[in-house]
């Protein structure tokens, strides 16, 4: 049985500067490895990923690239779009996809 | 260093053919802000040049060396009017190079470059993306040679590299250091960002910027790099449409959008705030003045939103002035990226001082161009913070 975990997505920048944002709520009672895809496992393999992220030494020379925000569980990540990847980006990419709030 | 010595004010250009070209070239790089195209370094490397180290003269340092590099913007001006009897001496600021284009296609998947497609000289490909693409940097580079006299981006040859089908409905277009990278749109909201002139010269305006002034992508600083890449974008493709500022729509990615959105465009410069308003979208969220300014943490500090005020800045100043926007405005402001007068962690408000004091050099104190100017930035409320004239 897995803790209610709350994950907020928001997608800043690109060249239209228009933001994406969604919200994915997962309900205590429902059991974790039961969910296509189990959305609480890649959450937690998204955080340790988020965790181990190194911004590089010099600033990028990369514009208008898209900027990520994720907050999962209340921990606030913030991503440059090319280091987004794996877990941590399918999951990003799924909640932008619901309807949380804009 | 003593007054005599001292390269003359770009006022009082008469006097810099006393200088030789090569000393001009390395005053100009003296301050490290600089690089001297390929093909001058070996001349400078071969003649005396001033010290390079830091100390108490760095301050003169700069002054010399942004003195020499608006004698030289000077001289391509000159060189530029009459081109056909000073061809002998135009290699000095027009290195060798030609234009040079790389379309590759990313086939869907988020890498660059993907697949080289068509190069330099090759026919049309029977994919319009590819195209566009091609087109598209050829504009940008005939805009730079045209005007400003300047061999690409980087003023040395640059070759022009663009990838396209980057991604998979990929909503978004950038530049990534080294190129441009377009993606398809998702069909729905979005068509191919290759479909907009003034979003691809937008992407090169970033590469423009990496070669001149790299103000630094956050705040205001970053707003300013976007901005400044949006009037690229604008002035080339009215360049090309040989639309004049008063019939110019002042439109960023028109037919970017597709026929389901309720807008225009991705931003409007002129009237910033009104390019769309859509029930998926939203309202245009850019500011139009000062006092709308945008604070938040996403997106480097709103920089695709607060350029809204330095964009309508430079459209009121060009609209103001008349003719076509990419002679007078156009010239000043690249005439400031160009010289690289400005630090890169520069604000509206020293940038704004910053055109003021390049519209006083190049058209005179007191100038209908300089009160244009100084109106533009009144309108957006942007206070110029103007330094007392120390040495001018």
């Amino acid at each position: 049985m897995s803790e209610s975990l709350r994950i907020r997505v928001v997608r800043s920048g690109g060249v239209a500067g228009i933001s994406r944002r969604g919200i994915l709520e997962l309900p205590a009672q429902e059991p974790s490895g039961q969910q296509d895809p189990d959305w609480f496992t890649m959450a937690h393999q998204a955080l340790n990923q988020l965790r181990s992220i190194q911004e590089p030494a010099t600033a990028p020379a990369v514009r208008d690239a898209f900027t990520w925000s994720l907050n999962i569980d209340g921990e606030d990540h913030v991503v440059p779009d090319q280091l987004l990847v794996g877990p941590a980006r399918t999951l990003a990419e799924h909640v932008i996809t619901l309807r949380g709030s804009r | 260093m003593d007054k005599e010595t001292q390269p003359p004010a770009a006022s009082s250009h008469p006097r810099h053919h006393a200088v030789p070209p090569y000393l001009l070239a390395a005053m100009a790089a003296c301050d490290g802000a600089w690089e001297a195209p390929e093909s001058m370094r070996e001349i400078i490397s071969s003649q005396p040049t001033l010290d390079k180290a830091d100390g108490p003269v760095s301050v003169t340092r700069t002054r010399i060396a942004t003195r020499a590099r608006q004698t030289m913007l000077l001289d391509q001006a000159l060189l530029h009017e009459r081109s056909t009897a000073h061809q002998k001496l135009t290699w000095l600021i027009e290195p060798t190079g030609r234009l040079n284009r790389i379309i590759s296609d990313a086939q869907g998947v988020e890498i660059t470059p993907g697949t080289l497609i068509r190069s330099e000289g090759q026919k049309p490909s029977a994919d319009i993306d590819v195209n566009r693409a091609y087109d598209g940097l050829g504009h940008v580079y005939g805009f730079l040679a045209d005007l400003f006299k300047r061999n690409s981006l980087d003023g040395s040859g640059l070759v022009l590299r663009g990838t396209v089908h980057y991604g998979e409905h990929y909503d978004n277009a950038f530049w990534d250091g080294t190129q441009m990278v377009m993606g398809d749109g998702d069909g729905e909201i979005f068509n191919s960002f290759t479909s907009s002139l003034s979003v691809i010269a937008h992407e090169l305006g970033h590469g423009l910027l990496q070669y001149t002034t790299n103000l630094q992508y956050q705040g205001q600083s970053g707003a300013l790099n976007e901005s400044i890449a949006d009037v690229f974008g604008a002035l080339v493709e009215q360049f090309v449409a040989g639309d004049d500022a008063a019939h110019a729509s002042w439109l960023i990615g028109k037919g970017l959008f597709t026929k389901a959105v309720t807008g225009v465009a991705l931003r409007s410069m002129i009237e910033p705030g009104t390019a769309y308003n859509d029930s998926i979208l939203g309202k245009d969220p850019q500011p139009a003045t000062m006092a709308e300014y945008v604070k938040t943490t996403e997106d480097n500090g709103g920089v695709h939103l607060n350029s809204g005020i330095p964009n309508r800045a430079f459209a009121l100043f060009a609209k103001a002035l008349g003719g076509n926007a990419w002679e007078t405005a156009g010239s000043l402001w690249f005439n400031v990226i160009a010289t690289r007068t400005l630090p890169e962690n520069a604000d509206f408000a020293t940038f704004a001082e910053q055109t003021l004091l390049q519209a006083r050099r190049d058209h005179g104190a007191g100038s209908a161009v300089e009160s244009a100017l100084k109106q533009a930035w009144d309108t957006v409320g942007v206070v110029p913070r103007l330094k007392e004239n120390d040495d001018e």
